[in-house]
């Protein structure tokens, strides 16, 4: 296809509001140098924590844009929140007195079932959102009066996950179908993987998503399986049968070298694999999560893992490296949070659950 | 103790906690060494002059206040002396009560215009009201007198944009009615559009107040997000305030800018950039005077900013006041032993401008003897003499003397040459280079080198270019580690001798040609340490851009989807086959849309449409496999719905059959692109909640909630104009091709 012609055609109108320039990642861990090592953990610098904000109903997913600048969360209730950052550290540092800050910068309204996932388009203020009404949407969040998508893609199963390509020409969509749906952001055309083997009955991606340059993806599904897939010709290059047992595989990401899957299961497990060989490399225990679809994330410089307990109702936080726990912090949420998400950029992190309320957590400066 | 000490937040945070607890003798020094790094720290003098109150140090809480409130516009600080001054004025009587108006008005005048000084103008309107009656006097004049003082001072808080405007536009009401039922009218009526406008402004002004942290402490810019933020916010707050958005007059205006930046400085204190622009918005608002203060409050500030010296100095020579302006250089040339160069070459400039040709000659002979003297004032000053004064003789033999003590830098020697060039005196050019080049080691001369070949080449004969390049060549190598290819003459040369300014006797790929080959011929040699990279670039450059941040530099890595199988919903409803041959689309038997769930949800559905419909509804045939969203095809039909429509324009008649068809392709293709352009056009003209309620019947399936179902049927009859206008709109958007 004609790339860069076609780009121009897509979104090229947003542009006027596009990011910032984004921050230059802070150095990401080399596991390759250290992975055996056995050496002291690093301490997780302290968070504070605040409520932001509430939905009318369980906050199901958030996250946050590319350049760390935004937070997107979706609910229960079909809206979906739209924060800005900067704002809800004004508001945590003002909560001495003065007058409120309000972090809210867009709510977006034109979903009719609930939201699974959101992901920011690399470059554009762009917001996806893939929901259980089977469709994807599409909104410009610098029109701040816009509620409506402006773009919409109808698919044929409930949408579970949805990851942008890093040039953000194209988007994954995890389904109720054992494959991804791979679309064509200009066209809308949809592509399937041709080569796939067989996959069970109980195939439903509960999370898929995009490595850093494109080059693969990973999904994680409901048969507990975690799949890698080539970016080019989207064939699976590696299939992780079993990652967490017979229990579903709820989450699954890249690190940014591409070369380790983080991947999270009902089954109680947190675990790092080797991208090149398929070997388990190391596991993150003692978090009880059997119940929700529970998120296992990198920080922002990949030292630490965090993750939820849904028995004690916190946040655990392992050292990626030594995998040893390093913090267990109460939630703060009524009931063990659902999602949690973690900027890309600084220290932050956010968390959202069944209580409707979205709470975010900086490291104390 | 260094910088990064001296302005530790935390540290004096703690300090100042810990002088909270201390006996005031031993508070006051920790206190003064607080208030010597943050001057302008206001919660730190409140809570100091607060400390003194406390024992009823009278003397030392006026010394105090004298030294911050003119530096410190904040408001808490403000009324703490106002407080002050009530208590110490209590007992006085009449003159006891004349001086806490003055100190009103002395504190209005200046934090009046403060987003927080609502609290601070009701105390004074209070204190007004109050005042006769302690005084016990009741005649007429008296009286008259209290009310004009009540009025004035409402009516200036009431057009003061604070967060407590709206309080005390209701306080002015009672006031008026209390005074005069009929004098009311026409006074509160005249006002109110004044007080409208501040409310509004007001309105505005909150926003940017919000942004701006008030409890900051004062410290030099060290590049953290917050301080950019910080500055960011300041620089919008007193842009908006330069806007002057209440169109007031342009004094109370300028006192409201003037305001805002004396505010900023207290947070922004160590930032170069907000005291020159206050500087000069001073300056371009015609008091030069006010600018020259505020010039010498910044110096007193950041003594040691070149950057705003020399401004300062610029001001007050371009004014004319040369003896303060020199005053200003000489400040900058220091003590005799830390003049910098460039002060050097800066007074010298300023002397010639000022006082003449023998000053700056006189000041050079004394800067030549100075340690800190380097070429560049050789050739500033030689170069004036021969620009300014035209006297080459003079700047040659300056050059000449120069040469004796800078032989050794080839920036001299460049310079030189190229004065030299301007005499067009070719032979002592030639001389020039030759001694040079004797002298300067290999890896010191390339500029050098690369001059004596321009020079040959548009002094030279054709031997003479030829011969200094070989010369060139044979020198460099010696230096460098390009080895002996460098030695041979490429093609690179030819091309360097035959082209001129941007004109090239070869095309760019021509030259991308030969420099990659250039590239690959050094590397012929090399062992093959690492994989060559793709596209020829140098290792340093790979690695410059890895760095720069964009997404772009990142090598990003497309889906060929040319090796995909195109998945098409709308192709698989009569589902006869794999779409293409040897491809199967596995789909799970679980799909929540198949004919188990549909039929249930349809019935429901046909009870709550019209007959008609519901008829064409029940004919649809069965759809076996991934079906579309039954719900999103009702939509769509429900939205086509032409016959209902009461009104129909010639417009509307026409459009209406646009957008409809296009809705219908399942796959939600390009179809919905226009959509942005619509949103963009019409919302001025069409009321907001029709045009969310189109975007919902166009957009949205239909609601099973029978209430949003009968509010949709209604906004379809009664709105259907503006809807289909919008239409039109959406129309003409995928015309033009939604270019925005």
């Amino acid at each position: 296809m004609l790339r860069g012609v076609s780009t121009a055609a897509f979104l090229e109108s947003n542009r006027h509001a596009g990011y910032d320039s984004i921050a230059a990642p802070r150095a990401a861990l080399d596991f390759s140098a250290m992975l055996d090592t056995k050496g002291s953990s690093k301490s997780f610098p302290k968070h504070e924590t605040r409520h932001v904000s509430e939905h009318k109903n369980v906050a199901r997913c958030a996250r946050f844009s590319p350049d760390g600048r935004f937070l997107a969360t979706g609910s229960v209730d079909t809206s979906i929140k739209l924060f800005e950052i900067s704002k809800i550290k004004q508001m945590m540092l003002r909560d001495a007195g003065d007058g409120p800050v309000r972090p809210i910068i867009g709510t977006f309204y034109d979903h009719v079932q609930p939201i699974n996932d959101l992901d920011f388009h690399p470059q554009n203020t762009v917001l996806v959102s893939g929901a259980k009404d089977h469709t994807i949407k599409f909104f410009d969040f610098s029109k701040t009066a816009a509620k409506k998508a402006f773009r919409v893609i109808q698919d044929t199963h409930i949408v579970r996950s949805v990851s942008f390509h890093p040039s953000g020409e194209f988007l994954l969509a995890g389904t109720d179908h054992p494959v991804a749906h791979l679309y064509d952001v200009n066209t809308f055309q949809c592509y399937l993987s041709a080569n796939i083997q067989d996959i069970g009955l109980n195939g439903a991606i509960n999370q898929v998503r995009y490595s850093s340059t494109g080059g693969m993806y990973v999904t994680a599904s409901k048969d507990g399986a975690i799949r890698l897939w080539d970016g080019i010709s989207a064939n699976c290059g590696r299939t992780i049968i079993g990652a967490h047992g017979a229990a579903e595989a709820t989450s699954a990401d890249l690190t940014k070298d591409e070369k380790y899957v983080l991947s999270c299961g009902k089954d109680s497990t947190v675990k790092l694999w080797e991208v090149g060989t398929g070997r388990l490399v190391k596991q993150y225990l003692g978090a009880t999560h059997t119940q929700l679809r529970c998120q296992a994330v990198f920080n922002d410089t990949e030292e630490f893992i965090l993750s939820i307990d849904e028995a004690t109702n916190e946040i655990v936080v392992w050292d990626a490296l030594t995998a040893e726990k390093v913090a267990r912090w109460p939630s703060n949420h009524v009931g063990a949070p659902q999602w949690l998400e973690h900027s890309p950029t600084e220290a932050a992190f956010a968390s959202c659950g069944a209580d409707r309320s979205i709470r975010f957590w900086k490291e104390i400066l | 103790m260094t910088t990064t000490d001296k302005y530790n937040v935390e540290a004096a945070e703690l300090l100042a906690n810990e002088a909270l607890h201390l006996p005031i003798s031993e508070a006051v020094p920790v206190y003064e060494q607080l208030l010597a790094t943050f001057p302008t720290a206001a919660k730190y003098w409140k809570q100091y002059v607060e400390a003194h109150m406390a024992v009823n140090n009278d003397d030392a809480v006026k010394h105090i206040f004298s030294r911050c409130l003119l530096n410190c516009l904040h408001i808490p600080l403000w009324r703490c002396y106002i407080r002050f001054i009530r208590k110490v004025n209590d007992k006085k009587g009449i003159e006891g009560q004349e001086e806490t108006r003055k100190a009103f008005d002395f504190m209005l005048n200046y934090v009046g215009a403060d987003i927080a000084s609502g609290p601070v103008w009701m105390e004074y309107t209070a204190f007004l009201k109050s005042l006769p009656m302690m005084l016990q006097t009741q005649n007429l004049a008296e009286e008259t007198q209290r009310m004009t003082s009540v009025r004035k001072a409402y009516q200036k808080a009431i057009i003061t944009p604070t967060h407590h405007i709206e309080q005390l536009w209701r306080e002015y009401e009672n006031f008026e009615n209390s005074v005069s039922r009929a004098l009311a009218k026409g006074l509160l009526s005249e006002y109110q559009p004044k007080y409208n406008s501040a409310r509004a402004v007001y309105r505005e002004r909150k926003k940017f107040a919000d942004e701006i942290d008030w409890n900051m402490l004062a410290v030099p810019p060290s590049g953290t997000s917050k301080e950019e933020m910080q500055w960011i916010a300041w620089k919008r707050f007193l842009a908006f305030e330069k806007g002057n958005p209440q169109r007031i007059d342009s004094a109370s205006a300028n006192k409201r800018i003037a305001f805002t930046y004396e505010q900023c400085l207290m947070y922004l204190y160590h930032y170069p950039d907000i005291w020159y622009d206050y500087a000069m918005w001073h300056a371009k608002s015609g008091s030069v005077d006010s600018a020259i203060k505020i010039f010498q409050r910044a110096l007193k500030a950041l003594p040691d900013s070149e950057m705003l010296k020399y401004a300062y100095a610029e001001l007050e020579e371009s004014r004319g006041s040369i003896q303060a302006s020199k005053k200003v250089y000489e400040s900058l040339l220091g003590d005799d032993g830390n003049a910098t160069a460039l002060s050097h070459i800066q007074f010298i400039r300023f002397l010639r401008r000022t006082e003449g040709v023998e000053a700056a000659r006189k000041y050079f002979m004394d800067a030549r003897k100075s340690p800190n003297c380097t070429y560049h004032v050789y050739v500033a000053y030689a170069m004036m003499a021969f620009c300014l004064d035209k006297d080459a003789k003079f700047a040659h033999n300056v050059f000449e003397a120069g040469l004796k003590r800078f032989m050794h830098e080839p920036s001299y020697i460049l310079e030189y040459a190229d004065f030299l060039s301007r005499l067009n005196d070719d032979r002592n050019i030639r001389a020039l280079f030759e001694r040079a080049l004797s002298s300067l080691p290999p890896e010191e001369s390339v500029e050098i080198w690369k001059r004596f070949t321009q020079f040959e080449q548009t002094y030279g004969d054709l031997s003479s270019i030829l011969k200094v390049e070989q010369r060139r060549k044979e020198a460099l190598s010696r230096a460098g580690d390009e080895g002996e290819s460098a030695l041979n003459s490429s093609l690179q040369d030819v091309i360097s001798r035959y082209s001129f300014m941007d004109l090239w006797p070869c095309s760019s790929k021509d030259m991308d040609h030969l420099t990659r080959q250039e590239w690959l011929s050094k590397n012929i040699t090399k062992k093959i340490e690492k994989p060559t990279p793709a596209n020829g670039v140098s290792s340093v450059d790979k690695r410059s851009s890895a760095v720069s941040t964009t997404s772009n530099s990142v090598k990003v890595v497309y889906p060929d989807t040319s090796k995909m199988v195109v998945y098409d919903p709308r192709q698989k409803i009569g589902l006869t086959g794999p779409l293409q041959p040897g491809v199967a689309v596995a789909l799970p038997p679980n799909d929540t849309m198949g004919a188990a769930g549909a039929p249930n949800v349809l019935k429901d559905i046909l009870k709550t449409l019209p007959p008609a419909l519901a008829t064409f509804v029940a004919n649809l045939p069965a759809v076996e496999g991934p079906s579309p969203d039954v719900d999103f095809v009702l939509a769509i039909c429900l939205q086509s719905n032409i016959p209902l429509m009461p009104v129909r324009t010639a417009n509307s008649t026409k459009l209406q059959t646009g957008p409809a068809p296009s809705t219908s392709d399942l796959s939600g293709s390009s179809k919905f692109k226009p959509t942005r352009d619509r949103h963009a056009g019409k919302r001025k003209d069409v009321d907001k909640q029709d045009d969310e309620d189109s975007t919902t019947v166009q957009s949205q399936p239909l609601p099973r909630d029978a209430f949003k179902l009968r509010q949709l049927r209604k906004a379809r009859g009664a709105s259907s104009q503006t809807g289909s206008a919008s239409y039109g709109s959406a129309f003409s958007g995928e015309m033009s091709g939604s270019t925005g």
